[in-house]
């Protein structure tokens, strides 16, 4: 089957997330076409796993000063800051039926493709179960995926530049933890595409588009009329929405 | 009365158990950055608790919650049955 890719584009919170929604809405459909996304977040967000609690995970209140957008994912995993600049983001979208059945199988193959992505930039990379991918022992990838409706949605950021400071005012963690003693055990857990050279966002890209298409049949291409105006809805009706980001 | 547990469950993921309590269990929320789907696995577990005796033992709460996995046919990664019936216990304690 044919893949879609969509170029790199940057959207709000609200839209990014609505994109997916509608995305895997005409995978659904009688004529699928598996998508490959790739996106940044403009403003700045934080993302909450749909089991989260957002006033558990994230200080409101600072999001709102640093005029920071607050979404819930339709998919598991934590919390994470999307700094404007600091990472490229991903969806794959496809039919359940062409991805390995486990779970776990199925974060290792596309995780695979993120591997292969850092290959192309030198970076030697590896998967850590259940959802991370590790390079020079740290976290540099972090990777959520469900499946509704015959769907397999996977989403994932590649870490490009990190905030630290920001992401922490941003992110519920007792504030007498914020010290640079902590910033630091973070650094130490956390790596960045830019701490292995001097790479632009453009040669992440070009070899993120690489890695991901590599061996497949593709096609560059769009959004289509319908899912644009179903995305704009999902947006509004949904995750602009304090019953969607509150609800648990 | 509320209660809640947190536990990062070994080798998974962070698991939060609110429960509120007062003769009987009146209502549970779970919340972590643990994955499921189909992802109202979570909230027909917590249905499934709600109105359990406060003397129900940790082992009746996970045989309840195995049996809402299993007829849901639910994958459910990072946490399990075990993990929140401990944290259940822990939270009304």
């Amino acid at each position: 089957m044919k893949w879609r890719v969509i170029p790199l584009e940057a959207n709000d919170a609200f839209m990014n997330m609505a994109i997916d929604e509608a995305v895997c809405e005409s995978v659904a459909s009688a004529k699928p076409q598996p998508t490959i996304r790739f996106y940044t977040w403009t403003p700045s967000a934080v993302s909450i796993g749909y089991f989260q609690s957002l006033n558990d995970e994230v200080d409101v209140n600072v999001a709102r000063e640093l005029s920071v957008d607050i979404v819930r994912r339709r998919t598991g995993g934590g919390a994470v800051y999307h700094d404007a600049k600091g990472e490229i983001t991903y969806s794959v979208i496809a039919p359940v039926s062409m991805m390995p059945e486990g779970i776990r199988e199925s974060y290792q193959m596309i995780c695979g493709w993120i591997i292969d992505s850092l290959k192309n930039l030198g970076i030697e990379s590896e998967f850590k179960p259940i959802n991370d991918i590790i390079a020079g022992g740290k976290k540099i990838s972090g990777n959520a995926q469900t499946r509704r409706n015959g769907v397999l949605l996977q989403h994932g950021t590649l870490l490009y530049d990190l905030d630290v400071r920001t992401m922490f005012t941003l992110l519920k963690v007792p504030k007498e933890k914020i010290s640079d003693k902590m910033i630091q055990s973070v650094e130490e857990r956390v790596t960045k595409v830019l701490n292995f050279g001097n790479f632009s966002v453009q040669d992440v890209y070009d070899s993120m588009l690489k890695g991901f298409t590599h061996g497949k049949e593709y096609e560059i291409g769009s959004l289509s009329g319908n899912e644009v105006i179903r995305a704009k809805r999902l947006a509004e009706e949904r995750y602009k929405t304090d019953e969607w980001n509150y609800r648990r | 009365m509320n209660g809640v547990s947190t536990e990062k469950v070994a080798g998974g993921k962070l698991l939060r158990v609110k429960v509120e309590f007062g003769e009987k269990i009146d209502k549970v929320r779970i919340t972590g950055d643990f994955f499921a789907h189909p992802e109202d696995v979570i909230e027909k577990i917590e249905s499934s608790l709600a109105g359990l005796a406060l003397s129900a033992t940790e082992d009746e709460i996970r045989n309840k919650v195995e049996n809402v996995i299993a007829k849901t046919s639910a994958d459910i990664v990072g946490i399990d049955a075990a993990s929140i019936a401990r944290n259940i216990i822990r939270a009304i304690q």
